[in-house]
Protein backbone atom coordinates (compact mmCIF):
# COMPACT_ATOMS: atom_id res chain seq x y z
CA UNK A 1 0.00 0.00 0.00
CA UNK A 2 1.18 3.09 -0.60
CA UNK A 3 1.58 6.21 1.61
CA UNK A 4 -1.46 8.29 0.04
CA UNK A 5 -2.93 5.04 0.04
CA UNK A 6 -2.74 4.46 3.44
CA UNK A 7 -4.50 7.99 3.96
CA UNK A 8 -7.17 7.49 2.07
CA UNK A 9 -7.65 4.30 3.29
CA UNK A 10 -8.02 6.31 7.26
CA UNK A 11 -10.48 8.82 5.67
CA UNK A 12 -12.88 5.79 4.94
CA UNK A 13 -12.48 4.67 7.71
CA UNK A 14 -13.04 8.05 8.99
CA UNK A 15 -16.18 7.98 7.18
CA UNK A 16 -17.87 4.68 7.94
CA UNK A 17 -16.96 5.38 11.68
CA UNK A 18 -19.41 8.51 11.62
CA UNK A 19 -22.00 6.42 9.38
CA UNK A 20 -22.17 3.62 11.86
CA UNK A 21 -21.86 6.13 15.17
CA UNK A 22 -18.78 4.06 15.95
CA UNK A 23 -17.93 6.06 19.13
CA UNK A 24 -14.91 3.46 19.60
CA UNK A 25 -13.67 4.06 16.47
CA UNK A 26 -13.78 7.72 16.01
CA UNK A 27 -12.50 7.52 19.61
CA UNK A 28 -9.61 5.55 17.80
CA UNK A 29 -8.97 7.89 14.56
CA UNK A 30 -9.49 11.08 16.43
CA UNK A 31 -6.13 12.93 17.63
CA UNK A 32 -6.60 13.95 21.49
CA UNK A 33 -6.53 17.51 20.26
CA UNK A 34 -9.20 17.08 17.34
CA UNK A 35 -9.87 20.71 15.97
CA UNK A 36 -13.42 19.65 14.47
CA UNK A 37 -15.39 22.65 12.43
CA UNK A 38 -19.13 22.04 11.05
CA UNK A 39 -20.85 23.35 8.22
CA UNK A 40 -22.70 25.49 10.70
CA UNK A 41 -19.66 26.64 11.92
CA UNK A 42 -20.09 24.93 15.32
CA UNK A 43 -17.06 23.64 16.32
CA UNK A 44 -16.29 20.32 18.80
CA UNK A 45 -13.36 19.05 20.60
CA UNK A 46 -12.48 15.49 20.45
CA UNK A 47 -14.47 14.55 23.67
CA UNK A 48 -17.53 17.35 22.75
CA UNK A 49 -17.80 15.20 19.27
CA UNK A 50 -17.56 11.80 20.59
CA UNK A 51 -19.99 12.49 23.60
CA UNK A 52 -22.31 14.41 21.05
CA UNK A 53 -22.38 11.15 18.44
CA UNK A 54 -22.89 8.76 21.85
CA UNK A 55 -26.03 10.89 22.69
CA UNK A 56 -27.45 10.87 19.38
CA UNK A 57 -27.34 14.64 18.55
CA UNK A 58 -25.04 13.95 15.58
CA UNK A 59 -25.85 10.80 13.20
CA UNK A 60 -24.88 10.13 9.05
CA UNK A 61 -26.17 8.36 6.66
CA UNK A 62 -23.85 7.63 3.14
CA UNK A 63 -20.76 9.69 3.31
CA UNK A 64 -19.22 10.10 -0.70
CA UNK A 65 -15.98 11.56 -1.98
CA UNK A 66 -16.88 13.25 -5.17
CA UNK A 67 -13.23 14.15 -6.16
CA UNK A 68 -9.98 15.68 -4.45
CA UNK A 69 -6.17 15.02 -3.91
CA UNK A 70 -4.53 14.26 -0.96
CA UNK A 71 -0.78 15.90 -0.25
CA UNK A 72 1.42 13.96 2.09
CA UNK A 73 4.77 15.63 3.64
CA UNK A 74 8.25 14.47 2.43
CA UNK A 75 8.96 12.80 6.07
CA UNK A 76 5.27 11.07 5.83
CA UNK A 77 4.97 12.81 9.19
CA UNK A 78 1.24 14.88 8.27
CA UNK A 79 -1.14 14.47 5.24
CA UNK A 80 -3.99 16.66 4.23
CA UNK A 81 -7.20 15.33 2.34
CA UNK A 82 -9.23 17.92 0.11
CA UNK A 83 -11.92 17.29 -1.36
CA UNK A 84 -15.96 17.72 -2.31
CA UNK A 85 -18.24 15.36 0.15
CA UNK A 86 -21.72 14.29 -0.45
CA UNK A 87 -22.92 13.79 3.35
CA UNK A 88 -26.26 12.75 4.55
CA UNK A 89 -26.86 13.75 8.05
CA UNK A 90 -28.92 12.53 10.90
CA UNK A 91 -28.88 15.24 13.30
CA UNK A 92 -31.43 15.15 16.04
CA UNK A 93 -34.49 17.14 15.51
CA UNK A 94 -33.66 17.81 12.25
CA UNK A 95 -35.08 16.64 8.73
CA UNK A 96 -32.37 13.74 7.08
CA UNK A 97 -31.23 15.31 4.51
CA UNK A 98 -28.25 15.64 1.92
CA UNK A 99 -25.61 18.21 1.97
CA UNK A 100 -22.84 18.73 -0.21
CA UNK A 101 -19.19 20.18 1.52
CA UNK A 102 -15.43 21.31 0.76
CA UNK A 103 -14.02 19.45 3.31
CA UNK A 104 -10.41 19.14 4.62
CA UNK A 105 -9.02 17.13 6.95
CA UNK A 106 -5.50 17.31 8.26
CA UNK A 107 -3.48 13.99 9.63
CA UNK A 108 -0.89 12.98 11.35
CA UNK A 109 1.16 10.10 11.38
CA UNK A 110 0.59 7.48 15.05
CA UNK A 111 3.06 4.54 14.41
CA UNK A 112 1.59 3.14 11.31
CA UNK A 113 -1.80 5.00 11.17
CA UNK A 114 -2.52 8.19 10.70
CA UNK A 115 -4.94 10.55 13.64
CA UNK A 116 -7.24 12.89 12.30
CA UNK A 117 -6.02 16.08 13.79
CA UNK A 118 -8.66 18.61 12.15
CA UNK A 119 -11.49 18.97 10.28
CA UNK A 120 -13.09 21.91 8.36
CA UNK A 121 -16.44 21.97 6.14
CA UNK A 122 -18.49 24.52 4.28
CA UNK A 123 -21.59 23.86 2.63
CA UNK A 124 -21.46 24.27 -1.35
CA UNK A 125 -24.30 26.58 -2.21
CA UNK A 126 -27.66 25.11 -3.63
CA UNK B 1 20.73 17.07 21.49
CA UNK B 2 22.75 16.09 18.62
CA UNK B 3 23.72 17.97 15.67
CA UNK B 4 21.10 16.48 13.58
CA UNK B 5 18.53 17.25 15.81
CA UNK B 6 19.62 20.93 16.02
CA UNK B 7 19.49 21.04 12.25
CA UNK B 8 15.70 19.79 12.40
CA UNK B 9 14.58 22.32 14.74
CA UNK B 10 16.34 25.04 13.12
CA UNK B 11 14.63 23.69 10.05
CA UNK B 12 11.32 23.61 11.47
CA UNK B 13 11.70 27.29 12.56
CA UNK B 14 12.21 28.88 9.77
CA UNK B 15 9.78 27.33 7.64
CA UNK B 16 7.25 28.85 10.44
CA UNK B 17 9.06 31.93 9.81
CA UNK B 18 7.80 31.81 6.01
CA UNK B 19 4.89 30.36 6.53
CA UNK B 20 3.92 33.48 8.57
CA UNK B 21 5.41 36.04 6.66
CA UNK B 22 3.32 34.24 3.72
CA UNK B 23 0.45 34.12 5.68
CA UNK B 24 0.94 38.20 6.82
CA UNK B 25 1.36 38.66 2.53
CA UNK B 26 -2.16 36.49 1.71
CA UNK B 27 -3.59 39.07 4.42
CA UNK B 28 -1.96 41.94 3.15
CA UNK B 29 -2.79 41.22 -0.43
CA UNK B 30 -6.51 40.82 0.44
CA UNK B 31 -6.68 43.69 2.03
CA UNK B 32 -5.20 45.47 -0.98
CA UNK B 33 -6.73 43.38 -3.57
CA UNK B 34 -3.35 43.32 -4.79
CA UNK B 35 -3.24 40.21 -7.63
CA UNK B 36 0.42 41.39 -7.67
CA UNK B 37 1.18 39.86 -3.98
CA UNK B 38 -1.70 37.36 -4.04
CA UNK B 39 0.06 35.50 -7.27
CA UNK B 40 2.82 34.75 -5.48
CA UNK B 41 1.47 33.48 -2.29
CA UNK B 42 -0.66 31.07 -4.47
CA UNK B 43 -0.16 28.16 -6.05
CA UNK B 44 -0.74 27.59 -9.07
CA UNK B 45 -3.31 24.57 -8.35
CA UNK B 46 -4.69 26.73 -5.69
CA UNK B 47 -8.34 25.68 -4.11
CA UNK B 48 -9.67 29.02 -2.54
CA UNK B 49 -13.29 28.15 -0.49
CA UNK B 50 -14.85 31.23 0.83
CA UNK B 51 -17.43 30.95 3.74
CA UNK B 52 -20.39 31.05 1.55
CA UNK B 53 -18.96 27.67 -0.09
CA UNK B 54 -17.82 28.67 -3.46
CA UNK B 55 -14.88 27.41 -4.80
CA UNK B 56 -12.28 29.30 -7.00
CA UNK B 57 -8.73 28.44 -8.68
CA UNK B 58 -6.02 31.25 -8.62
CA UNK B 59 -6.85 32.78 -11.77
CA UNK B 60 -10.98 33.31 -10.65
CA UNK B 61 -9.64 34.48 -7.38
CA UNK B 62 -7.61 36.81 -8.73
CA UNK B 63 -10.13 38.29 -11.07
CA UNK B 64 -12.57 38.55 -8.59
CA UNK B 65 -9.93 40.54 -6.37
CA UNK B 66 -9.09 42.62 -9.13
CA UNK B 67 -13.35 43.40 -9.77
CA UNK B 68 -13.60 43.81 -6.08
CA UNK B 69 -16.54 41.50 -6.16
CA UNK B 70 -14.29 40.08 -2.87
CA UNK B 71 -13.15 43.76 -1.48
CA UNK B 72 -11.81 43.14 2.17
CA UNK B 73 -10.34 45.43 4.98
CA UNK B 74 -8.18 44.16 7.27
CA UNK B 75 -7.45 40.30 8.12
CA UNK B 76 -6.30 38.95 10.92
CA UNK B 77 -6.21 35.61 13.02
CA UNK B 78 -7.04 35.81 16.35
CA UNK B 79 -6.25 31.93 17.54
CA UNK B 80 -4.73 29.18 16.22
CA UNK B 81 -1.36 28.14 15.13
CA UNK B 82 0.51 26.56 12.43
CA UNK B 83 2.08 23.06 12.40
CA UNK B 84 5.22 21.89 10.05
CA UNK B 85 5.23 18.42 8.32
CA UNK B 86 8.61 17.79 7.00
CA UNK B 87 9.94 20.45 4.89
CA UNK B 88 6.91 20.59 2.25
CA UNK B 89 3.96 20.59 4.12
CA UNK B 90 2.54 23.03 6.53
CA UNK B 91 -1.14 24.21 7.87
CA UNK B 92 -2.56 26.73 9.73
CA UNK B 93 -5.79 26.17 11.44
CA UNK B 94 -7.83 29.46 13.52
CA UNK B 95 -10.32 31.66 14.00
CA UNK B 96 -9.79 34.68 11.95
CA UNK B 97 -11.71 38.27 11.44
CA UNK B 98 -12.12 39.70 8.39
CA UNK B 99 -13.75 42.91 7.55
CA UNK B 100 -15.96 42.71 4.38
CA UNK B 101 -16.67 45.93 1.96
CA UNK B 102 -17.88 43.99 -1.09
CA UNK B 103 -21.55 43.22 0.04
CA UNK B 104 -23.14 46.42 1.66
CA UNK B 105 -21.97 48.48 4.52
CA UNK B 106 -18.63 46.90 5.97
CA UNK B 107 -18.85 44.31 8.71
CA UNK B 108 -16.96 41.96 10.25
CA UNK B 109 -16.86 38.24 9.67
CA UNK B 110 -16.03 35.39 12.60
CA UNK B 111 -14.56 32.79 10.41
CA UNK B 112 -12.78 29.66 10.92
CA UNK B 113 -9.94 29.03 8.48
CA UNK B 114 -7.97 26.43 7.37
CA UNK B 115 -4.81 27.52 4.94
CA UNK B 116 -2.47 24.54 3.74
CA UNK B 117 0.86 25.67 2.56
CA UNK B 118 3.12 23.44 0.25
CA UNK B 119 6.75 23.93 -0.76
CA UNK B 120 6.75 23.39 -4.39
CA UNK B 121 10.56 23.40 -5.92
CA UNK B 122 11.90 25.51 -3.15
CA UNK B 123 8.72 28.15 -2.78
CA UNK B 124 6.28 28.18 -0.08
CA UNK B 125 3.23 29.00 -1.60
CA UNK B 126 -0.76 28.40 -0.47
CA UNK B 127 -2.87 25.36 -1.70
CA UNK B 128 -6.10 25.62 -0.27
CA UNK B 129 -8.08 27.68 2.01
CA UNK B 130 -11.60 26.81 3.32
CA UNK B 131 -13.40 28.99 5.71
CA UNK B 132 -16.00 28.95 7.90
CA UNK B 133 -18.45 31.69 8.92
CA UNK B 134 -18.66 30.66 12.99
CA UNK B 135 -21.57 30.31 14.47
CA UNK B 136 -23.05 33.54 16.40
Amino acid sequence: MSIIESVLESEQRFYSAQTASDVAELAQIFADDLYFVHTTGATDTKASYLEAVRSGRYGHGEIYKLHGRTLVSDDESGAVSIGVVDMVTKAADQPVMTIRIHQVLVWERAGSGWRLKSRQATKQPL
Amino acid sequence: MSRSGEQAMTTQQQILDIVADLEKRLYEGLEESSAEILSEVFSDDLVYVHSQGIAETKHENLVGQQSRFFWHGPVKRVGGETTVYGTDLATTVGPIEMVDYGHGPAYTLHLHQTLVWANENGTWRLVLRVATKARD
